[in-house]
């Protein structure tokens, strides 16, 4: 099955990029790479992706500041934030609430939930 | 296996701008790739499709001519020893007229070089499909190990919160459902059906009418010499190869229980379904379910034994206090009315759960140190002389003594040691006054008042409660904490008055 949908992968960590790719891909979704948050907001505004997986703590910038900035982009068009992190603190949870169409998942994640998840949002039914 | 030639688009391309050479890449059904312009003459699409065909079937480099004077040339592609296509090179301009245009055979590659080169190409392109595949498998392998990590996190955190309660177990089981992704999860105990839970995911779309009697079916029809139960489980990978179990649901399932189990003791079984055979129970889940029906057998196991001992304290401290009232007749009962009294003004203060089983504890305790009083002073029917009131006054302190070694009753101490302390300071053994007397030893000393009024003593009658109670509230302030007394009242108008006279007359049968 190929589903015409764009996944960004936003993460640091070469292993946890590798896996959410391939579960997705294996799922039919094209999926794009980032390895920190520049690269990755480059990519959102010039592909507009349907989805973007991010974690919080990666060089140049940061995960926040990749929400904040895809916060804004949600005015122009509609794309959901899934953070993937490790225990979010009281302080996160809260700027976290207050964004549009992002969600989180702590580390260590479950594959299988991820691609449930992106499913949901896209309305696609396996 | 497909064939990706997306990573080579590029490749193939500039090197037909360079080398005036088309490369296509075919496999048996028609034409995957070609790095020339669309729109091939049918005719000659149709000639190299048997080209490559006849190159499949080779299986080694092979050259030909088709329209009469254009040179063609072809390698298989295989991938892991099977032969799933053709890599081709011909001239460009074949292509772009229909009217042929003869190549001049000193331009045209040798078949040597370009058996070199075709092959160098068909090298490079089955290493990075193998690469990828490798890659992969690693992926593929590691995303289940983060599914195994997520699972032990999650279900590590409801393992250390586990006690042997309903509420909990249910927290464990629909965890286990969730993060195991199965459709239905069970604890079933025989012997315990209380404790019985079964969880089942509600939105989906294969229904099991009635789980429990499915559940019971499942663990009926395990066989008694199945292998696998002398590692204490028993799996059914796939219900359809299992006639036994097919039975039981028309959609195929897989099923794994695990016995719950300690010290040779068979508590009953911690089990999962799930109606998705594509996937398979992992050695992983295996264990880990294992090590969680370990766990939750210890904590029945440790929840038992921790019951069994508070019965024993409690049967061995009523052994006791039937000890002490054995001696003193008039004094039968006395212990449980008193902790009685005050569990209903504990309520009333709204005590904690904690406090209140302290103060249950003082107060039916609050005598044990008559244990070493003699029986000739307990019922002595004429009053008492100074050295026998000195030695009633050492009850207190000597109850204190015989239960200070039990250290889980060390909070209990003051309640027992302080209870005919009195409001006025002018009571016994330390002369506490107001505040300073410990709260349960102020409302034992309520309570164990009005019950020594209403009973019979050696030197006088039972009196009325309505008449106990105008004694009551006439020492309020001086005897007694005043608060407490107007706390008694209420109490008593509530909760003792209207039950009284019929339990007095109990109490009267039973003497």
């Amino acid at each position: 099955m190929e589903i015409k949908k764009n996944i960004l992968v936003i993460d640091d960590d070469a292993h946890i990029r590798r896996v959410i790719e391939l579960k997705l891909r294996n799922a039919g979704y094209q999926v794009l790479i980032a390895k920190d948050g520049e690269e990755g907001l480059n990519l959102i505004e010039s592909l507009h992706p349907d989805v973007v997986i991010t974690d919080i703590v990666m060089p140049k910038l940061d995960g926040r500041a990749v929400c904040m900035k895809a916060d804004e982009f949600k005015k122009e068009w509609p794309f959901l934030t899934l953070i993937i992190t490790c225990s979010l603190t009281f302080d996160e949870k809260k700027w976290v609430n207050t964004m549009k169409d992002t969600q989180f998942m702590e580390k260590p994640f479950s594959p299988n939930k991820v691609l449930q998840c992106v499913d949901q949002y896209l309305g696609i039914e396996r | 296996m497909t064939m990706d030639i997306n990573p080579f688009k590029e490749l193939f391309s500039s090197l037909t701008q360079i080398s005036q050479l088309n490369f296509e890449v075919w496999d048996d059904k028609g034409l995957v790739f070609s790095s020339g312009p669309d729109g091939t003459d049918v005719s000659i699409s149709r000639q190299i499709e048997d080209f490559s065909t006849y190159v499949m079937s080779q299986a080694v480099f092979q050259h030909a001519c088709f329209n009469g004077q254009q040179a063609i040339f072809g390698v298989p592609i295989r991938n892991e020893e099977k032969i799933i296509g053709t890599l081709l090179a011909y001239g460009t301009n074949s292509k772009k007229s229909s009217k042929p245009k003869a190549m001049n055979s000193r331009k045209m590659p040798k078949a040597k070089e370009m058996e070199t080169l075709l092959t160098r190409l068909t090298g490079i392109m089955e290493d990075k499909w193998i690469d990828v595949k490798e890659r992969n498998e690693i992926a593929e392998e590691l995303s289940q190990s983060f599914e195994d990590l997520h699972l032990y996190s999650r279900i590590a955190t409801q393992i250390k919160t586990l006690r042997f309660s309903n509420s909990m177990q249910n927290n464990l089981v629909a965890e286990i459902l969730k993060t195991m992704r199965v459709d239905l999860s069970f604890v079933m105990m025989p012997e315990r059906q209380e404790n019985n839970v079964i969880v089942a995911d509600e939105n989906n779309s294969v229904k099991i009418p009635n789980p429990e009697s499915f559940v019971e079916n499942l663990l009926n029809t395990i066989p008694p010499d199945a292998p696998s139960l002398a590692e204490n489980y028993f799996m059914v990978a796939n219900s359809l190869t299992n006639t036994e179990y097919s039975e039981l649901h028309n959609h195929p399932f897989r099923f794994l229980t695990i016995k719950i189990y300690h010290k040779d003791k068979f508590y009953g079984w911690l089990g999962v379904v799930s109606f998705n055979i594509k996937e398979k129970f992992r050695r992983s889940e295996l264990r880990l379910l294992i090590s969680m029906a370990e766990q939750l057998a210890t904590v029945i196991a440790n929840t038992d034994l921790y019951h069994d001992l508070e019965r024993f304290i409690i049967n061995m401290i009523k052994s006791l206090i039937y000890a002490i009232e054995a001696k003193d007749v008039y004094t039968r009962g006395h212990s449980e009315r008193v902790s009685d009294y005050c569990m209903l003004m504990a309520d009333h203060l709204e005590l904690g759960k904690g406090e209140k089983s302290i103060l249950q504890w003082a107060s039916i305790l609050h005598d044990v140190g008559k244990i070493g009083v003699p029986e000739s002073i307990l019922n002595k029917q004429a009053a008492l002389d100074d050295e026998e009131y000195k030695i009633i006054k050492e009850h207190p302190t000597r109850g204190y003594n015989i239960l200070q070694p039990i250290e889980q009753l060390s909070a209990a101490l003051p309640g027992i040691c302080h209870h005919h302390e009195r409001y006025d300071g002018k009571g016994y053994p330390n002369g506490l006054k107001g505040k300073e007397i410990p709260l349960n030893a102020r409302i034992i000393a309520v309570a164990d008042t009005f019950d020594a009024i209403t009973s019979k003593r050696a030197y006088r009658e039972a009196n009325g409660a309505e008449k106990a109670m105008t004694i009551i509230d006439e020492v309020a302030g001086t005897q007694l904490d005043p608060y407490l007394v107007s706390v008694f009242k209420e109490i008593y108008n509530k909760d003792i008055a209207c039950g009284r006279e019929e339990q007095t007359f109990l109490l009267e049968v039973s003497r």
